[in-house]
């Protein structure tokens, strides 16, 4: 196994695509945060995935274990269905409301 | 599906019902036998995977009894709804036996996956609609949330293989600190929010409102306990070198969980949204009890989660026939069921009385072991509070009871078959038979 002690992330070649990845990561979070619109937010939410995938591979180019890139063909499978259950969702939802914005969702409260 | 298209429809609830026992009894040949993994490593039987894993089962197996009364005017989509709950438990079991961090993220969606599905099962309710939306969203997230944390974790140590890290932690003192922390930090979040504990909660009273009642009662049983165990097993194996970092966080957490779950179930009208908020003070109980228990000692946590299920469940089984009747999920709904149906009327009372934590219920001893671990940790606050708020909760349920026993009855009648019945008095049997001989039970798993 390979110590990664020596990782200081201000001067290694690795640190720009953890900028990266956390940058989008951000994003992700913050438009599903923020954003109104269901597709959106699933968007979003892919978008926190692919950062995650972006940072495994770095991490297992830079120390040649391929753990990570083994685990990212697992995210992408997830992702997808995650996708496909939400679509579902959103045009079961569309059917009853005409709607995708989900400040319309406020039935249930208290 | 197969099964369906043979046109044996007939036959598909007894199938999975003989499967899942057969299951259940592979599951308990690895009772006593040493550790195993399976998977190149990645999943691992031990006798703690295998006592978490035979309650999920056994929750499994009542809910695909209850599911022949509740699914019964939609026959046509039986075979639907027995896989994605199927699937639904085979997600739980992963997640419980894993020890591999990637088997746990895979284990967490197939269960989540299959929950959203279900969540929004009823497609003609916008209340159904409404609840598989807003679990989807909050779920997609939080799983987004724990991958970042896993990969930052990998980032800092280089593996995801739960023995590799916990070797990794307690072999090496000057570790990359920033990683390390943050992915701690949003794993834990992660999970959190799958055990809807307090900042992460609200979800939790919108979806179990508006699911249909039988996969509220599988996301308060099976989808809980599968977290709580999947959480404790993590924190457990690999983290226990940065206890000291995640205690101060789980205390907080714990706290806030078991006093919002009980105040906000106060003021509740609708029954499921009350069980949801007491779901979510169990799950906070079930926190103290990953803070204080120690590994060797997971039996408490087991007994805890057994007795809480299956107190949730008889409840949900009798709220299950008396909404279906009633055409109304409010604790009005049960008014006068006393002496409607004596017999629904007095299991539900038992089942509450354990969630309430009565004395010799299984409530009140899973509470006292769980309670008395946190003492033995020098957590007075956290325990004074816990006791303060058990006190305030048993109003809640009692309202619950006086609409059963004091209010007048209309003349709606509650459609009931005997075997229905029969099955709710064997729960009850074994519920008081758990809570009559805790000491016994703790000892043998």
């Amino acid at each position: 196994m390979i110590a990664l002690e020596v990782i200081d992330i201000t001067s290694n070649p690795v640190n720009k695509y953890v900028y990266l990845s956390i940058i989008l990561f951000a994003i992700g979070v913050m438009g599903v945060l923020m954003r109104r619109n269901a597709i959106i937010i699933l968007m979003c939410v892919e978008l926190m995935l692919n950062a995650a995938n972006l940072l495994l591979v770095a991490f297992s180019a830079y120390t040649g274990n391929v753990e990570g890139q083994m685990v990212v063909f697992f995210v992408i499978v997830v992702a997808a269905a995650e996708v496909a259950v939400g679509l579902a969702l959103l045009i079961s939802i569309y059917r009853n409301i005409s709607s995708t914005d989900i400040n319309l969702l406020n039935r249930m409260k208290g | 599906m197969l099964i369906e298209l043979m046109g044996l429809r007939k036959i598909l609830i007894p199938f999975t019902i003989l499967g899942l026992m057969a299951i259940l009894y592979m599951n308990f040949m690895h009772w006593n036998e040493p550790a195993e993994s399976y998977y190149n490593s990645m999943y691992l039987v031990n006798r703690t995977t295998t006592v978490f894993n035979g309650i999920l089962l056994v929750f499994a197996l009542i809910i695909v009894f209850l599911s022949a009364n509740f699914y019964k005017d939609e026959q046509n989509h039986w075979s639907d709804y027995l896989a994605i709950y199927m699937f639904a438990v085979c997600g739980a079991m992963l997640m419980v036996g894993a020890h591999h961090l990637l088997m746990t993220f895979i284990g967490i969606e197939i269960l989540s996956v299959s929950l959203y599905v279900l969540a929004g099962s009823n497609r003609k309710k916008l209340e159904s609609n409404e609840a598989g939306m807003k679990y989807f969203l909050m779920g997609a997230f939080a799983s987004g949330i724990l991958l970042f944390g896993m990969v930052l974790l990998y980032g800092a140590t280089g593996t995801l293989h739960y023995e590799k890290l916990s070797t990794f932690l307690y072999s090496h003192t000057t570790l990359n600190i920033g990683f390390l922390y943050s992915g701690l930090i949003l794993i834990l979040i992660g999970f959190l929010f799958k055990v809807s504990a307090a900042p992460f909660h609200f979800w939790s009273p919108d979806v179990y409102q508006g699911s249909p009642s039988l996969v509220t009662a599988f996301m308060a049983t099976v989808a809980k306990i599968a977290a709580i165990a999947s959480l404790y097993l993590v924190l457990n194996q690999v983290f226990v070198p940065l206890h000291h970092l995640y205690d101060v966080v789980l205390i907080i957490v714990s706290i806030a969980t078991i006093c919002i779950g009980n105040i906000l179930a106060i003021i509740q009208s609708n029954f499921k949204r009350m069980m949801a908020y007491s779901g979510i003070s169990h799950a906070g109980f079930m926190l103290v009890g990953i803070l204080a228990v120690d590994f060797n000692h997971w039996d408490l946590i087991a007994y805890y989660a057994a007795g809480y299920g299956i107190a949730n469940l008889i409840g949900f089984g009798v709220a299950i026939v008396v909404f279906k009747s009633m055409q109304n999920e409010n604790i009005s709904a049960f008014n006068g069921l006393f002496f409607k149906r004596p017999i629904l009327a007095v299991t539900l009372t038992i089942a509450l009385l354990s969630m309430a934590s009565i004395p010799p219920m299984a409530g009140f001893w899973g509470k006292y072991y769980v309670l008395s671990a946190a003492l033995s940790k020098d957590l007075l606050l956290l325990v004074l509070i816990a006791i303060v708020n058990t006190v305030l909760s048993v109003y809640f349920y009692f309202k619950v009871f006086v609409a059963i026993y004091a209010r007048r009855a209309d003349n709606t009648p509650i459609d009931v078959s005997g075997w229905y019945k029969g099955f709710l008095i064997l729960l009850t049997l074994v519920l008081i038979a758990i809570s009559l001989m805790p000491d016994m039970i703790a000892r043998c798993l």
